[in-house]
């Protein structure tokens, strides 16, 4: 009688799993910073590291629990909703990955002056994604709860990209900097910010899935 | 024999007309497969026939008293068949027991023999009323329903779990229903006969009727199964319970001795058990919820499509039937 074995159970933590696995990344991340900036190189190469591993646990979480619910056609109402939800969700920790192996990398210089607004704006996206976190998980049983949670997360993406646009102007208003410097830190404020931008993406999806379901 | 043979194909033409009503919703809104909704459609139809088929069935002997010959049973047959085949062409599931009547009423005005015409009458505005009840108990059901479901405050995956649950248990006691209701117009044209020209065990008799239902279900439904609903009104999960549950409480009233002996006794009326068309009830249902959500993804063109087929499908049973019987009667 596999059609009526209780996959519910499995499924939702698998989701819960996904969903905790996604804010362990953002909090990684906000420690790699901390640690790049205090120039503590093995511990930032570390945390990627651990990253890198929750990023592929959370794309093999994706992977099954999308092939159980088609394989079991469960949901049918809101399959796509959720299967959308899962995909999109998943750009993060992908995002995140990317952002940790080019800090590590290529080890951006930083100044001391941009550290204060470097660490706000991971901060600010740290806010979004545990934001996004939260509606997400709501989405399952309170719709009206995820479209709140969600519309925040759309209020501190603005925070952030007022952020990064501060961060941008501090960059280039610097005459000290040359300008392959200048690029190079633009492109970490663009690629950090990237991360809320996201999110918000993701939460504008819910918000629909959460008024139409 | 042939009129048994041609009993045991009008089986598996009403398998292949009348499962969409029991599990076509389920399956449409894509909560059950076909092949698990099939396997209780044969189970529960079968326990139907043989538990609750035969009260239902004496209708058929009461229409036409002085009724036929078993050998002209085939004239009542052949045009029943005839046009359920040409409804499942045109992927409409038609009220079988409707057109056995019709074709027993115009077999017996060919050879001029008495009709009981109260009963008739009572039978039409029986058939006549049904659609505009179970329209109405959908709405009820369907609030219902959507009002327990939002009171469990569950997450989806277990409200899934809910659904697909009560579609299995809701979607088998109407097969049971179904089965009484199918089985009785197949059978019911041969009851008179049953231990006379008819050796058969009537409880056999029942069996048979419904293994043909299940097999014409099992094997020629599918197609009708996926037009029905859908083409008619979009159907989600908790419009094909509230659409099974209709069903149930539509089918059972008009085929258990109990619960209708009760009611005569406690209002002093004179109801009496009659299959019921499974296929009007389903159709009236959509139409039901579709009201309720405002008509959004509805197909009228479908919709006026299937309805005036409960017209012309009985003028054209009635017409074949009594020029066959001018002619071969």
């Amino acid at each position: 009688m596999s059609f009526y074995k209780n996959h519910q159970n499995e499924l939702i933590n698998s989701i819960n799993l996904f969903l905790d696995n996604i804010l362990e990344i953002n909090n990684n991340f906000e420690k790699l910073i901390k640690e790049f900036f205090l120039k503590n190189y093995n511990n930032v190469s570390q945390i990627t590291e651990i990253i890198s591993e929750l990023e592929s646990e959370c794309d093999k979480l994706r992977r099954d629990t999308e092939r159980k619910i088609y394989k079991e056609t469960l949901i049918p109402e809101q399959r796509g909703d959720v299967l959308g939800m899962l995909e999109n969700l998943d750009k993060i920790p992908g995002q995140f990955q990317g952002n940790a192996h080019r800090i590590n990398t290529e080890r951006p210089d930083i100044y001391v002056e941009l550290h204060d607004d470097f660490y706000k704006l991971v901060q600010s996206n740290s806010i979004c994604v545990k934001l996004l976190i939260n509606g997400s998980r709501e989405f399952f049983t309170n719709p009206q709860k995820t479209i709140d949670e969600c519309l925040k997360v759309s209020k501190q993406e603005s925070v952030g990209d007022v952020l990064s646009t501060k961060l941008k102007n501090a960059i280039f208003s610097n005459k000290n900097v040359d300008l392959a410097v200048k690029m190079h830190l633009r492109y970490f404020v663009e690629i950090i910010d990237e991360i809320s931008n996201l999110a918000e993406d993701v939460a504008d999806r819910l918000i629909i899935s959460s008024i139409k379901n | 024999m042939t009129y048994l043979f041609l009993g045991l194909i009008l089986g598996i033409i009403i398998g292949a007309n009348d499962a969409v009503n029991v599990f076509g919703s389920a399956i449409g809104s894509k909560m059950l497969k076909f092949s698990y909704a099939i396997t209780f459609f044969i189970i529960f139809v079968i326990l139907g026939a043989v538990i609750n088929a035969e009260y239902p069935s004496a209708i058929y002997k009461k229409i036409a008293p002085d009724y036929f010959s078993i050998q002209n049973t085939v004239l009542i047959l052949i045009p029943v068949i005839f046009t359920t085949l040409f409804s499942i062409k045109l992927k409409i599931s038609s009220s079988i027991s409707q057109s056995l009547i019709f074709s027993i009423v115009g077999y017996a005005l060919a050879k001029e023999l008495s009709i009981d015409n109260v009963l008739l009458k009572q039978i039409t505005l029986i058939w006549i009323l049904t659609p505009f009840f179970s329209y109405i108990l959908s709405i009820f059901f369907y609030y219902l329903l959507k009002l327990f479901l939002s009171s469990l405050h569950l997450n989806i995956f277990y409200q899934d779990f809910v659904i697909r649950s009560l579609l299995i248990i809701f979607g088998c006691v109407a097969a049971f229903a179904l089965g009484s209701n199918l089985t009785a117009s197949i059978v019911g044209i041969f009851t008179p006969y049953i231990d006379q020209s008819i050796l058969i065990n009537k409880n056999i008799l029942f069996f048979l009727g419904a293994l043909c239902i299940g097999l014409g279900a099992l094997f020629f439904s599918k197609k009708i199964i996926f037009n029905i609903g859908s083409n008619v009104s979009k159907i989600n999960p908790v419009s094909a319970l509230a659409i099974l549950a209709t069903q149930i409480l539509v089918l059972l009233f008009f085929s258990s001795q109990l619960i209708i002996e009760n009611l005569n006794e406690i209002f002093n009326i004179n109801l009496f058990a009659m299959p019921i068309s499974a296929s009007h009830v389903t159709l009236s249902s959509i139409l039901g919820i579709a009201t309720f959500k405002k008509f959004k993804e509805t197909n009228f063109k479908n919709f006026f499509m299937i309805i005036s087929s409960w017209i012309y499908l009985p003028a054209v049973v009635f017409v074949i039937s009594y020029s066959m019987t001018l002619l071969f009667g």
